[in-house]
């Protein structure tokens, strides 16, 4: 059964997705296109389904819709790139604490063994790189489940849950426990349960693999960006 | 049917001029240029909406959002001085391509 007001908002989550409309555009776009709808009702012997596609074909489609608006929503476009933005340094700088937190957990169960402080060092790095390697392998299976089977579990696990907790969850609660135990607790545990040259001789692997993973991480990032904007000085040669 | 470049070039002053009848909407603009021209004007019809925002922008006109009398949010465009006064360089403008063109074309067998 066709259903007009999910046909509609879905229509125009397209323009919302594209970014460069603001909502009182939006806005005056669903009324333009509801009151086309109506009058196609009126007019002819159309059905709602019917009418719903001649209306947005007249209207146009959703990207060039949406070029055409950021040429006049400049502010609202650099809004959209810059959520993307904050977006991806949140969550590198989540990860960042989420890895500092773990691998010390893992150095303190190290401790608790009663292994040599050069090990302590070589566990940090190795907790951390293994950290890493799931977190890709998780993105990957994610990933690979959307574009194989429509929307993703984690998309509808997601939704299920109160909106309003997980911003809460997102902005307060997981900064703060990743922080307070990355940056204070983890540390202190482990400075108090270690002697100063144990805890020195630790360190000094950490700092050499530090090393290694920020030269990584940007030689990756670099590698990224360029193909980025390879792929999209090709797309704009083969539009024109 | 009328070439995109002319649609494109023309609507500024065609939104202006709807606009000097009152205030009105994008649909109703819409409709009436595809009546006034006998359909050979097809507008996509969303792309009038950047039109409109970008006269706003340049201050030639301002809208409001009111309740139609089937109570839908409808926002209404109207002129404003210097929207007057483009309408009117305008309106010179073109008069003045209309009459070249119409003297150049007088006596030319094949377009008549």
């Amino acid at each position: 059964m066709f259903d007009l007001n999910q046909a509609i908002s879905e229509w125009l989550g397209q323009l919302v997705q594209g970014g460069t409309c603001r909502k009182p555009d939006i806005d005056e776009l669903e009324s333009h296109l509801r009151e086309e709808i109506q009058q196609l009702g009126r007019s002819s012997p159309l059905s709602e389904e019917e009418a719903f596609l001649v209306a947005t074909h007249r209207l146009g489609d959703a990207e060039s819709l949406s070029r055409e608006f950021s040429k006049v929503n400049r502010s609202a476009l650099w809004g959209h790139r810059l959520l993307w933005a904050a977006t991806g340094l949140y969550a590198y700088l989540m990860m960042k604490y989420l890895l500092g937190a773990a691998s010390l957990a893992c150095v303190w169960i190290g401790v608790g063994a009663g292994l040599g402080a050069s090990w302590l060092g070589w566990i940090n790095v190795t907790a951390r790189a293994a950290i890493v390697a799931g977190a890709i392998l998780i993105l990957y299976r994610m990933f690979r489940q959307d574009a194989s089977g429509g929307v993703s579990r984690w998309g509808q696990k997601l939704e299920g849950l109160n909106r309003r907790w997980v911003l809460f969850a997102a902005s307060v609660v997981l900064p703060s426990l990743l922080v307070f135990s990355a940056h204070l607790a983890m540390p202190l545990v482990l400075a108090r349960s270690l002697s100063a040259s144990d805890y020195g001789s630790m360190m000094v692997v950490s700092v050499y693999a530090n090393l290694a993973w920020s030269v990584l991480l940007l030689v990756g990032l670099a590698c990224f960006i360029l193909r980025l904007l390879t792929s999209g000085r090709s797309d704009g040669l083969h539009r024109a | 049917m009328v070439s995109k470049e002319l649609v494109a070039a023309s609507a500024t002053p065609i939104v202006l001029s709807i606009l000097t009848k009152g205030e009105s909407y994008g649909y109703a603009i819409i409709q009436e240029v595809r009546q006034l021209s006998g359909e050979q004007m097809q507008w996509t019809d969303g792309m009038l909406y950047p039109v409109l925002h970008r006269l706003e922008r340049q201050g030639l006109v301002r809208s409001r959002w009111a309740k139609s009398e089937t109570s839908r949010k409808r926002k209404y465009y109207r002129l404003t001085r210097l929207g007057t006064k483009e309408l009117q360089t305008a309106h010179k403008q073109w008069m003045l391509v209309h009459s070249t063109l119409s003297k150049l074309w007088e006596d030319v067998p094949c377009l008549t």
